[in-house]
């Protein structure tokens, strides 16, 4: 081997014993998925929600509720704008994770170098046995490919993986950020589901007959448990109010449950928002650590790999070279 | 109370009610409140009024916000094509690891070379069978015998193709056009 080759495999021999591990991108993939998953379930309960209040809406037209308020046309324009903004979301989603797949695949595949450099020497071999010549190069080769290979893999991995995510760091801090935005509209229009659902629970309880009970009830009640009433007519009046009280009960049971699922959708969307943000921060963290200190970078003095420890991985590597070459000599 | 105090207090609520909307703030208990005033009002004709009001008030709130939410989705629509330049610089940058893509490049390499010698191989182990065809060709082709050239050509083809020549529609063409021309 010239001394100049030496001397360059010895470098890079010393530098990629320095080249620190990849960060594992697959971890982020899957909270990419699980992202993806939350935003795309809290559109579809959303939708399912309009799509519940609708009909309830159509419902009271057709048995002609008090809704002059109310427009059917216009829930109805609001719903499919909803479904349409959803399904443009959900799409942003989907090339967000495939995006995500893809940095992790790349991470993966820069962790194959030993199985490459395996696989080589099989080939180199195989393929010398096949032409069956005698092919002193290729064993010295195969000594250097072993010793530089899986660094070398590795080093280069990380070097596309910090100029894939140098250049998307601005769309995933602006996806972070429009979620969030995207998130407080999705609140407004919640807590304007809410209101819907509540004021639709009030008229179909007869808003009247209710304002009645709650003016006459303790009236009638105390006349037809008066000593003296008329046994008949007390039945009746009782099983009136009774009547009325249930529907009442009915109605307040649905305005509580409608805040209930108010409040879910919250802590489902503020989740998001969280969950957005560390996506976010995760991405950005790995870049700056790539482009600072990825691949043959990571001997700088600010990403501590100039050890000891490291040093004397290099020598250890560099002594190999010289050992393949020395049995190659030989043979 | 009279009906004219519960009809201000009605009032007096809708519009705390439709200030807080306007705060995009939640109106849990002032919508509890604004019920139960007007079931306090006799008259059922403001009641569905002062409803009408509200349900005006709702509407045009969920409008706005249904609004709003189209164009925050207008803001996020672009990163598709960010995400998908992302993925093919990835991709790309995987394809162009050096030792991966030689494994494979040398795997193939040695895959055909196997190929080419097991094909070989087989030649030299039919050398004797093609030698043998090519006299009896001879000797068919001088006394014309169409039927013998045609099955040693066949022979060859197959030997020659792995016992492959029935999916090779245009060799069994070309040999009975052959045919067709010594026969005429």
């Amino acid at each position: 081997m010239k001394p100049t080759t030496f001397m360059l495999i010895s470098a890079l021999a010393m530098l990629i014993a320095g080249c620190g591990s990849t960060p594992d991108m697959s971890n982020w993939a899957t909270n990419s998925a699980h992202l993806a998953s939350a935003v795309q379930a809290e559109n579809d309960a959303i939708l399912k929600r309009i799509d519940i209040n609708l009909a309830e809406l159509k419902r009271g037209e057709a048995e002609q509720w008090n809704l002059s308020g109310f427009d059917v046309t216009t829930w109805e324009n609001n719903r499919n704008d909803y479904a349409e903004g959803a399904d443009e979301v959900n799409a942003v989603m989907t090339a967000m994770v495939l995006y995500a797949d893809a940095l992790a695949s790349l991470s993966a595949a820069g962790e194959t170098g030993e199985e490459a450099v395996d696989s080589i020497s099989s080939s180199i071999t195989k393929a010398t046995a096949i032409v069956g010549v005698s092919f002193p190069a290729a064993g010295a080769a195969i000594g250097i490919i072993r010793t530089l290979g899986d660094g070398w893999t590795r080093a280069q991995a990380q070097d596309s993986l910090a100029e894939t995510m140098t250049s998307t760091q601005g769309a995933v801090i602006a996806m972070a950020n429009h979620i969030e935005g995207i998130v407080d509209e999705q609140k407004d229009i919640v807590r304007s589901l809410t209101r819907l659902e509540r004021e639709l629970a009030t008229q179909a309880a007869n808003p009247n007959e209710m304002s009645w009970y709650r003016r006459n009830h303790q009236a009638i009640r105390a006349s037809a448990l008066a000593n003296g009433a008329d046994p008949i007519a007390a039945h009746a009046q009782l099983a009136t109010i009774l009547k009325l009280e249930e529907r009442r009960t009915l109605r307040d049971r649905k305005r509580r449950e409608a805040v209930r699922w108010r409040n879910a959708q919250y802590k489902a969307l503020d989740a998001i928002v969280s969950a957005a943000n560390a996506w976010k921060d995760s991405h950005i963290e790995a870049a700056n650590f790539l482009a600072e200190c990825g691949a043959l970078r990571s001997l700088q003095p600010k990403c501590g790999n100039f050890t000891a420890a490291n040093l004397r991985l290099a020598a250890g590597r560099i002594q190999s070279i010289l050992d393949s070459q020395t049995r190659n000599e030989k043979e | 109370m009279s009906d004219a105090t519960h009809q201000k207090n009605a009032q007096n609520i809708l519009r705390e009610l439709r200030d807080a909307v306007a705060r995009d703030e939640d109106t849990d208990d002032l919508e509890d409140r604004f019920q139960i005033a007007l079931e306090e009002l006799a008259d059922d004709a403001l009641r569905g009024q002062l409803a009408e009001i509200w349900q005006a008030t709702i509407q045009a709130d969920a409008e706005d916000a249904f609004k709003r939410y189209a164009e925050a989705v207008a803001k996020i629509k672009p990163l598709a094509d960010g995400f998908a330049l992302g993925a093919q610089v990835a991709r790309d940058g995987q394809r162009g690891l050096f030792f991966p893509s030689a494994a494979a490049l040398l795997d193939q390499i040695s895959g055909i070379l196997e190929e080419l010698k097991n094909a070989a191989d087989d030649v030299i182990d039919n050398v004797d069978e093609v030698k043998d065809g090519i006299a009896v060709a001879e000797d068919a082709f001088r006394k014309g015998d169409v039927n013998t050239l045609i099955d040693i050509g066949e022979k060859i083809a197959k030997l020659w193709s792995g016992n492959q020549d029935e999916n090779e529609p245009g060799l069994k063409d070309k040999l009975e056009s052959i045919k067709g021309e010594l026969t005429n």
